[in-house]
């Protein structure tokens, strides 16, 4: 269990926001974990990532292997293969995860793979659909405007000799390399990579002087990566709160409460479910709740700490911050009244919107 | 005190510390007496009846709209007068029928999201964005100032469906969105047995959600968010949306299965919705007959079972006194198919012919002429205008436009 945290001389809590990455404020180092492996830290690690420079914690996460499935499963997430459409799972060691972890593959090949897979082709049935969704996932094309190059592509899927940007094919898989070998392809990549990490679209000359770099070293991905959650662009998104997408919130909520993330077909459950409202707020209360009544959840008791340090705990365990001071009172008057547990200060915080961003 | 559950922050102002501290120390002093966030969350849980719904100001009778997308492409030949539609057949023998309802191939969602925002939207097939114009739900709601409770959205699909709800139009996004409901992503038989199945939700306890409410509602986030907020469903509204998610998880809607089963339970969630809201905007949106791609014999199958849905939704309305004579219903697919059949034997989407580009819509309701087949041009997109105009409101100048020739 990390030590609470205890308000400075001057009445400041301990890692309060103040401007840029800071690593000694738990609500940072939950959104470099959340942002690079998709999941809030656990006990232990968050101990360790407070106790280290940005740069070192970073170059920890990107490129491990948690840091690359996160990435597949968003990539998955972006060309929609989830549920009966998601690709078929070859075994450990053949997994793209593990390929790109272990510098066999690297993430523009990785992209291709899933484009090429049977999943892809099952998802995206004829040429019209096939090439349609092709052109706009990769480059980034409005097809109603290329008509040309629309009627190219679905002669080549169609096995008839065709040509797109100059180079000829006759083949679906020839669709995807020829749009793969567009330079647009890397630069759609990360530009649509950067707004998901960082929550906001790059400069256009950044983006195009990450373009040149991932094309020359397409094995620079994480070292990109790294990059963006080093700039002064991600320590100003750390000063507002950036709504959890359904995956980061249920493996967030899974680990901040039995310490170990949900195993994927509990997490697929769930995502469906909050996927499919429009305010997914009620269900993921639901789900909060469901996971305190059932798992065996390792919180701290009434006799293990004194109640201040309990609620300061629990705010920090949570929401990664140092409760206010009328926080502070109020959480300690009800406790200290009401004969409730541990878990009644938890659920309340848990469906609590705030628990909903980081 | 406010209680700040689910996923909205507080639409305005922070609590006031005074009052906070007052209440807390009432309700310690009171021994965790009720007091009005507790009243108000217990009320949530315990509707009173719906007021009276007033005319809409543009129409003279009719109240409500449903709108169903019978989407998936959808020739008009495996429709009306075919045989696999009797449902609709009815519905347009005592309403109009639009068989030139000319529409665009935008790709499912585009197509479907151009009917709801009345513009031509050119998403990508597979763009999980929302339409940058804004749709009628959200001109409807900030026009009648009606809350997220009175607009709903029922979807056969998953996450790209969900961003029919709200535009990212400048001036409405998500603060006037659909409440929009994915049937298939919850009520499953995996899901039902996470939640509602051994270890599942405790049973309701009033006592703890008082203490969770004052707790919640002391909280003071320092921070301010990123983007847009959620829908403003009131913690009222969002705990009887809790109820229901969970009354339908217990019910038999996760039981439906099948070909086609995802727009199934899309129509069984409208129908429930109708009944236990009775919103004043309804919304379906259908995809099941997309199986055409490969395989005919299954499209058809698909059609003939969105029609027994589509019949059982239309019966209740007509069944209840609250609605039949109040209640107007249009009925469209996004777009057709293909001519010919493609290689499997199936229909493809994407050859620019007749049948893929024009469509028959079919409107009902009590402003509206009855029994007649109106042959004029229309647009998919002219159906969101004429669904505001109905609310006594209008949409921008780069819309189409109300279907003049409906009303009777």
């Amino acid at each position: 269990m990390a030590a609470p945290g205890k308000p400075t001389d001057d009445g400041k809590a301990p890692g309060a926001d103040s401007g840029g990455l800071d690593l000694t404020n738990p609500r940072h180092v939950r959104a470099l974990y959340l942002d690079t492996l998709g999941r809030t830290p656990d006990g232990d690690e968050l101990a360790l990532a407070m106790g280290s420079r940005p740069s070192m914690l970073l170059r920890l996460l990107c490129g491990s292997i948690g840091f690359w499935q996160h990435w597949y499963e968003e990539q998955l997430y972006y060309f929609l293969l989830l549920d009966n459409f998601r690709p078929h799972d070859p075994g450990p060691g053949q997994r793209l995860p593990d390929l790109l972890a272990g510098g066999e593959l690297n993430a523009l090949e990785a992209v291709r793979g899933i484009v090429l897979s049977s999943a892809f082709h099952r998802a995206n049935p004829g040429n019209d659909t096939f090439v349609s969704v092709v052109f706009e996932q990769l480059l980034g094309m409005t097809v109603q405007r290329e008509p040309a190059l629309l009627e190219a592509g679905k002669r080549m899927y169609d096995g008839h000799r065709a040509s797109l940007w100059g180079q000829s094919g006759k083949s679906q898989s020839d669709v995807v390399t020829i749009t793969c070998d567009q330079p647009h392809f890397a630069e759609r990549f990360l530009e649509r990579e950067h707004s998901r990490i960082v929550g906001r679209a790059p400069e256009r000359s950044e983006l195009r002087r990450w373009t040149t770099e991932l094309r020359e070293s397409p094995s620079h991905f994480p070292q990109l990566v790294l990059g963006w959650l080093l700039s002064p662009a991600y320590s100003d998104r750390l000063q507002r709160l950036r709504r959890k997408s359904n995956s980061q919130f249920l493996q967030g909520l899974f680990v901040d409460l039995t310490g170990r993330p949900p195993d994927g077909e509990t997490l697929e459950r769930c995502r469906r479910a909050l996927s499919a409202v429009a305010d997914a707020g009620p269900l993921r209360s639901v789900i909060a709740r469901v996971l305190l009544g059932g798992e065996h959840i390792d919180l701290p008791g009434r006799d293990d700490l004194s109640v201040q340090d309990l609620v300061v705990h629990v705010f920090q365990r949570f929401l990664g911050r140092y409760p206010g001071p009328n926080e502070l009172e109020t959480f300690i008057t009800i406790f200290e009244q009401c004969e409730c547990e541990t878990d009644t200060l938890v659920r309340a915080l848990t469906t609590h919107w705030e628990y909903q961003y980081y | 005190m406010t209680d700040q559950t689910h996923s909205h922050p507080p639409a305005s102002g922070d609590l006031s510390r005074r009052r906070l501290l007052k209440q807390a120390s009432l309700l310690v002093a009171a021994g965790l007496a009720p007091t009005a966030a507790m009243a108000r969350a217990a009320a949530a849980l315990n509707p009173a009846p719906y007021p009276a719904t007033p005319a809409l100001p543009g129409a003279r009778l009719t109240e409500r709209v449903v709108l169903v997308i019978f989407g998936g492409g959808v020739r008009s030949k495996e429709t009306l007068g075919s045989g696999n539609t009797p449902n609709l057949d009815r519905i347009a023998a005592s309403g109009v029928t639009m068989p030139r309802t000319v529409v665009q191939n935008l790709g499912h969602y585009g197509a479907a999201s151009s009917i709801l925002t009345g513009t031509w939207d050119t998403f990508g097939i597979r763009e999980n964005g929302r339409s940058e114009s804004p749709t009628l739900f959200e001109i409807i709601r900030r026009e009648q100032g009606l809350p997220a409770s009175e607009v709903w959205l029922s979807t056969s699909g998953g996450d790209q469906e969900t961003n029919y709800a709200y535009s990212t139009a400048s001036g409405y996004g998500a603060a006037f969105g659909a409440n929009l409901i994915g049937g298939e992503g919850i009520f499953n038989a995996e899901f039902k047995e996470l939640v509602v199945g051994q270890g599942g939700l405790r049973s309701h306890d009033a006592s703890a959600e008082k203490t969770l409410s004052i707790l919640r509602g002391a909280m003071e986030t320092p921070l301010p968010i990123d983007g847009q907020e959620g829908l403003g469903n009131d913690p009222a509204a969002a705990a009887r949306i809790e109820q229901y998610i969970l009354e339908e998880l217990r019910g038999d809607a996760a039981t439906i299965t099948g070909l086609g089963a995802n727009d199934a339970k899309a129509m069984h969630v409208a129908r429930n919705l109708l009944a236990i809201f009775r919103p004043r905007l309804l919304t379906v949106t259908l995809r099941a007959p997309d199986v055409a791609h490969g395989s005919y014999n299954d499209y058809v199958t698909t059609i003939r079972r969105n029609d027994e849905e589509l019949g059982s939704l239309f019966d209740a309305i007509t069944s209840d006194p609250g609605l039949s004579e109040s209640t107007a219903l249009f009925v469209l697919p996004e777009f057709g198919r293909n001519r010919d059949f493609n290689a499997r034997r199936g229909l493809d989407h994407g050859d620019q012919s007749t049948e893929l580009l024009n469509v028959n819509t079919v409107a009902w309701g009590p402003d509206f002429k009855s029994g007649v087949v109106d042959t004029s041009a229309v647009r998919s997109i002219d159906v969101a205008p004429t669904i505001v105009s109905l609310f006594g409101g209008r949409m921008g100048g780069r819309t189409g436009s109300p279907m003049k020739g409906l009303f009777a």
